[in-house]
């Protein structure tokens, strides 16, 4: 049998399609085991690594549902979605997709807020392991050289600065959901460091018809990940940072409440520099 | 650029600032995420760190940084399972573009990957599965070995695989496919001890004659794991990386150093990983090991 061939098999086989005949007849018997059990060791290898890492992702889905049915869940997205790139991290990202579309013939509706949960956990993982040059080779683009220190945002002429722009941090993403996903999120995610005093901040019950949610998750200079739930005016404020609009387009858009979302956009590290628009004729 | 960062690199007296940043010698360790304070923190003889490649391939991420980190007080070697070297897709030029540049930013003293496949046709397993032994396949694994050292300009490692079976139609033993391979790619050997004791009690070889036929002087390192059976006493073996190196292993580890010499020598630990120290009583086993071929 060709290289080729048997790799097709042997593909085929790890992700349980088609026969295996072609393969069990070109596999050595030993003294240890039949052919069956011999492949099943990298089936289950491959399987089990690959649920591993959809653990590793969605700790907070495989919780809400149990183990043995998260278990059946991976199981069949392993089969269905198997791995298309080198970079395991890259795995899970159809996972919520995946929930989405098959909510019914998976009997999700008793958990009906599993794919927002799925969709923020896949956030969570994005922004921990996402490259802080992705975020600098965009600005590039939009001909920004100059960031300056946010500290020295009262130094700018009066007559430039209209012209500012924010610059936001390096990794950041916008959440939203009509359920309460981060109050589901923080009081079922293990190893939480401080459980009582979210149960005392979030309740212990979660009503799931109290409205949605809106939550920023960045990344700061240091690596620190954060996240925190924002009102409609934060989340507007943050997009219009991130859309690259200056001061004087949000001066406009955010009038009386201006002063208060800039102090509370660079307290909380959303806005780590400045620089001033180049190319206007002013 | 990082020097107040949250991970708090603050004991100098642990780093090994004196230590040749450019060549690996003695018994280092895996280096895991767990460990990166305590390598820092906790006073360690441990000389050298090995990387596992795909972790680290995303440039300025927070793993990045610690591979960096680790960088700049230890020598440290790449090691990778993505390669795919027996593949019949076509080489990942995607992979290999990152992989250059993470080399040029890291500077490995070692890059290796192993004698296997992970991916067919765009559908990868994240599994090291087995090469059939045939003159067919050395040919392909050959050229893409060619291949990889072409593109990255410099020789890389490969290291020979933990099998759980063997294919009827091999037309040669994996001795003879390393063998001939080393020859016809110029490649070096990393030798894991323990995949080859697994693999010679799976499949019952010789692992004497098996490392009596290796050129010495291709033999640039050497990995040590742990495995674990499946039932006793008559017992398959599963190559885990989830335990202490067993008794047997560390025998056909001293026969490897009577044969090859010092060879820089690593310990990996994959699965439930222990504390730091544990591991660097691990490494120490294999240090005073060394020491005596000395």
């Amino acid at each position: 049998m060709k290289l080729a061939e048997l790799q097709k098999h042997f593909i085929d086989h790890l992700f349980e399609r088609n026969s295996d005949a072609g393969l069990h007849s070109i596999i050595a018997p030993t003294y240890y085991g039949k052919t069956d059990e011999l492949l099943g060791i990298y089936k289950n290898s491959t399987q089990h690594g690959l649920k591993a890492i959809l653990v590793d992702i969605f700790p907070v889905c495989e919780c809400l549902v149990g183990e043995a049915f998260f278990g059946q869940l991976t199981k069949r997205y392993i089969l269905q979605y198997p791995s298309s790139c080198f970079d395991l991290g890259e795995y899970g990202n159809q996972f919520p997709q995946f929930l989405s579309e098959n909510s019914e013939t998976l009997c999700l509706e008793t958990v009906p807020y599993l794919w927002d949960v799925a969709q923020f956990e896949l956030h969570w993982h994005q922004a921990l392991n996402q490259s802080t040059e992705e975020g600098v080779e965009k600005d590039a683009e939009e001909g920004v050289v100059v960031v300056q220190p946010i500290g020295e945002l009262q130094m700018v002429d009066d007559n430039k600065q209209s012209d500012i722009q924010l610059h936001p941090p390096p990794v950041l993403r916008f959440f939203e959901s009509e359920y309460p996903v981060l109050d589901i999120w923080l009081s079922n995610k293990k190893n939480t460091t401080d459980k009582a005093a979210i149960e005392a901040d979030i309740g212990a019950d979660i009503d799931i018809t109290k409205g949605g949610v809106f939550v920023l998750i960045w990344r700061d200079l240091s690596f620190n990940l954060r996240m925190e739930k924002v009102s409609d005016a934060q989340m507007a404020w943050v997009s219009a940072i991130k859309n690259n609009r200056s001061f004087g387009e949000m001066l406009e858009q955010f009038q009386h409440s201006f002063e208060e979302l800039l102090l509370w956009s660079i307290q909380n590290g959303l806005t780590i520099g400045f620089s001033v628009r180049s190319n206007n004729p002013c | 650029m990082f020097a107040n960062s949250k991970f708090g690199v603050n004991n100098a007296s642990a780093l090994s600032n004196d230590a040749d940043l450019g060549s690996v010698r003695g018994a280092g360790v895996g280096f895991r995420n767990e460990h990166f304070d305590d390598i820092f923190n906790l006073e360690h003889p441990i000389p050298w760190f090995e990387l596992l490649t795909e972790n680290y391939l995303t440039i300025n991420s927070i793993s990045f940084y610690k591979a960096e980190k680790i960088r700049e007080n230890y020598p440290v070697t790449l090691h990778g399972v993505g390669m795919s070297l027996g593949s019949t897709d076509d080489v990942d030029l995607n992979y290999l573009k990152r992989l250059k540049r993470l080399v040029s930013c890291l500077e490995p003293v070692y890059v290796s990957d192993h004698l296997s496949w992970v991916s067919h046709d765009g559908e990868f397993s994240h599994e090291l599965l087995p090469l059939p032994y045939t003159e067919e396949a050395l040919c392909h694994v050959s050229n893409r070995i060619h291949q990889v050292q072409d593109f990255l300009g410099r020789t890389i490692l490969v290291e020979n695989p933990s099998s759980y079976l063997s294919f009827s139609h091999s037309e040669m033993t994996e001795q003879e496919f390393v063998v001939q391979l080393l020859k016809m790619t110029g490649c070096d050997l990393l030798l894991d001890v323990n995949n080859l004791y697994v693999s010679a009690t799976n499949l019952e070889f010789d692992p004497i004659q098996y490392i009596s036929s290796l050129d010495s002087r291709r033999v640039k390192e050497i990995h040590l794991a742990g495995y674990e059976n499946q039932d006793e006493p008559a017992s398959f073996l599963f190559d885990t990386h989830g335990c202490s190196v067993q008794p047997p292993v560390w025998a056909l580890y001293d026969k490897v150093l009577a044969l090859f010499g010092c060879v820089p020598t690593l310990v990996e630990w994959d699965t439930d990983i222990p504390s730091f120290q544990t591991l660097v009583k691990e490494a120490q086993i294999a240090q005073c090991r060394l020491d005596n071929v000395r």
